[in-house]
């Protein structure tokens, strides 16, 4: 994780492959963060696509290197809050899609992955980010040292208490049931 | 203890699962992000963050200066380097060599105003000349019920499938080279342009400039009726090179609410288009399920001379088989109908209740009509050239023949193609081959166009 900057500088020289290394190490991350914006699987990679396009092509605005994949994704959450701010606007009516349903209508409790999926969404954002984190980076402390500006213990406490709420959640909905 | 670490487990397992759609690598994004970084590299400079030194700033100021002087000049002394706008979409995608559309229709359910619509896709691959790939959808409502069937047509330049639902092939035929380009100029510019730019008649206004895909993009709206419905378009295209970006329908609804139609959001051009994507690799049982006769020929006709549009009420008759550009405000159209009313002592007029004008954003204007072949029966082909008469060009025009008689009117549309002067003349010579008498002098390219001129200025007479 330490060459993030190597890479950058490499993209800023005109290297396809460092962008290419960059999207496959940040793509995972930054669709999450897209889909708890979108609530859609499918628009999430549709925005998936603009944010990278963005974010490579304003690189040279971006002064410190080793911070890009933190820049990713605050471009993704600037997306995201657009797209639902566009949606809101043109109070679309047709959020939902019959072959990727919405998450508004309530998961079947026994669909226990889909509903997981549910539940990270409704943790707050810095937990749920540090659940994204651990979840889809092949270096979480050090991509949540640049994202969330936290120490590595400072990471897995947080984690922690993540998935204790989660844990709870689940246990409530169980309980429910 | 022991259960505690277990529901970690199980938790942590949960969660790993619930990730693995996120964790799935798209190679198509990849390519897409890749190309879009270059392409907006091509374009633009990106700022340099390291302080400039003395030197550069003047060179800096010196380019600004230049820039300036050349902004004012193209202002001042007309389009030398040229700013492409959306009238220009059409011949711009008719000049390149691979066209990529992708996008999405959204399918409303006919049973339910509350149930939510469905996403279906949307796919247009060309390449120049003979291969296409194109992906429709039938809707048809049984029983309260929308009933999605998508089917595909594709051509590898020298076989045609069709594919019905669940990619099954309904039949497959070998094709010639010429109908391979012809049809893949039907698909190129009626289907993908229709999807793109909506139909002939819509008129665009520049709204302003928006960011696509990280290129600076001049952004269009319309509005037009589909039907019973208006849809407001909007279109993203870059002045660069004058193709779109992006296209986002809306449907308009009596509430004034606007509900999702189409989106194409993966438009590009001059891409590399694998072979496969135009080639049907089913099992081998799969073969020619509902072969016609011409189908069942394992050898491909010189050209495919059957109507592509027609019309039909009682006994009244109107076909069309092409229209084709031969110059910017003229057409060679092929077209045939019902023996007209024979009038006492006078030969039938085969023009007779005929009416033909070209449509587009600026309304319906008159053509006029030159025989360049009359066939004089309803069977066999008659060759016509048609200009408009207020001599403006063709532009994105629908060409309209409307047939009246006492009972019917009959109307049928045709999108004049545009093409390269050699397979234009390759193309004329095959169909004078395929419909005229061998007998028929050759109606060349140049005897055309040298008509269309004299017709175009009012001096020809039939």
């Amino acid at each position: 994780m330490g060459d993030d900057a190597e890479l950058a500088k490499r993209i800023l020289g005109g290297d396809r492959e460092a962008a290419g290394e960059i999207y496959d190490r940040y793509a995972p991350l930054v669709r999450a963060v897209l889909l708890d914006a979108t609530g859609s699987l499918p628009e999430a990679d549709e925005l998936v696509q603009e944010v990278f396009v963005r974010g490579l092509t304003r690189l040279a605005q971006l002064r410190r290197h080793e911070r890009i994949g933190a820049w990713l994704l605050g471009i993704a959450r600037h997306e995201g809050k657009e797209f639902r701010r566009q949606a809101g606007r043109r109070r679309q009516r047709f959020t939902a899609l019959v072959d990727h349903p919405a998450p508004k209508t309530k998961p079947a409790v026994g669909d226990t992955v889909s509903l997981i999926g549910e539940v990270v969404r409704e943790l707050p954002e810095r937990e749920r980010m540090a659940v994204h984190i651990h979840y889809l980076c092949g270096e979480p402390a050090e991509v949540a040292r640049h994202a969330l500006g936290l120490s590595q213990s400072g990471f897995y406490k947080l984690l922690e208490r993540a998935r204790g709420r989660l844990r709870a959640r689940l246990l409530e909905l169980e309980k429910r049931r | 203890m022991n259960v505690d670490q277990n529901e970690d487990r199980k938790l942590d397992e949960l969660l790993r699962q619930s990730y693995a759609a996120l964790r799935q690598t798209n190679a198509e994004q990849r390519q897409a992000v890749l190309k879009g970084l270059s392409d907006a590299r091509r374009n633009v400079n990106p700022p340099g963050r390291h302080a400039s030194r003395p030197w550069q700033r003047w060179a800096l100021a010196a380019a600004c200066l230049i820039a300036l002087f050349a902004a004012w000049s193209w202002r001042t002394t007309g389009p030398g380097n040229v700013a492409y706008g959306i009238d220009d979409v059409p011949q711009r995608l008719a000049e390149v060599k691979s066209i990529s559309i992708r996008g999405w229709q959204w399918v409303r359910d006919a049973s339910g105003a509350n149930k939510p619509p469905t996403r279906v896709p949307i796919e247009f691959l060309i390449q120049r000349p003979g291969k296409f790939r194109y992906t429709f959808t039938a809707i048809s409502s049984r029983g309260g019920r929308t009933e999605i069937l998508q089917g595909a047509d594709l051509c590898d330049g020298a076989h045609e499938w069709f594919l019905g639902a669940s990619n099954k092939p309904q039949f497959s035929r070998a094709v010639g080279a010429l109908d391979a380009l012809l049809k893949t100029e039907m698909i190129g510019q009626i289907a993908a342009e229709l999807a793109v730019l909506g139909p002939p008649d819509a008129s665009y206004r520049k709204i302003g400039k928006d960011n696509s895909n990280g290129r600076q993009c001049d952004l269009y709206e319309a509005r037009f009726q589909l039907g019973s419905s208006t849809s407001v378009a909007r279109v993203w295209i870059d002045p660069r090179d004058g193709l779109p970006v992006r296209v986002v329908r809306d449907e308009l609804e009596s509430d004034g609410k606007l509900s999702h139609e189409t989106e194409l959001t993966d438009i590009a051009v001059n891409v590399p288009l694998a072979d496969e994507l135009f080639r049907f690799n089913g099992p081998e049982d799969a073969k020619q399920t509902r072969p016609n006769a011409s189908q069942r020929s394992s050898e491909a006709p010189l050209l495919d001379t059957s109507p592509t549009s027609s019309g039909s009420s009682g006994n009244a008759k109107l076909e069309t088989w092409q229209a084709l550009r031969i110059s910017d405000n003229a057409a060679f159209v092929v077209w045939r109908r019902s023996a007209p009313v024979a009038q006492a002592d006078a030969a039938p007029d085969w023009l007779s209740g005929v009416k033909m004008n070209v449509r587009d954003s600026r309304g319906d204007r008159e053509l006029r009509h030159h025989w360049v072949y009359q066939s004089n029966s309803p069977d066999r082909w008659n060759w016509s050239l048609v200009v408009p008469a207020d001599g403006k060009p063709l532009g994105r025009g629908e060409i309209n023949f409307t047939m009246r008689s006492p009972r019917s009117r009959l109307t049928v549309g045709l999108t004049p193609l545009r093409f390269k002067e050699d397979d234009l003349r390759q193309l004329l010579r095959a169909a004078q081959r395929s419909m005229l008498p061998a007998s028929t002098t050759e109606v060349s390219l140049p005897y055309l166009q040298a008509v269309a001129r004299k017709l175009s200025s009012a001096e020809a007479s039939d």
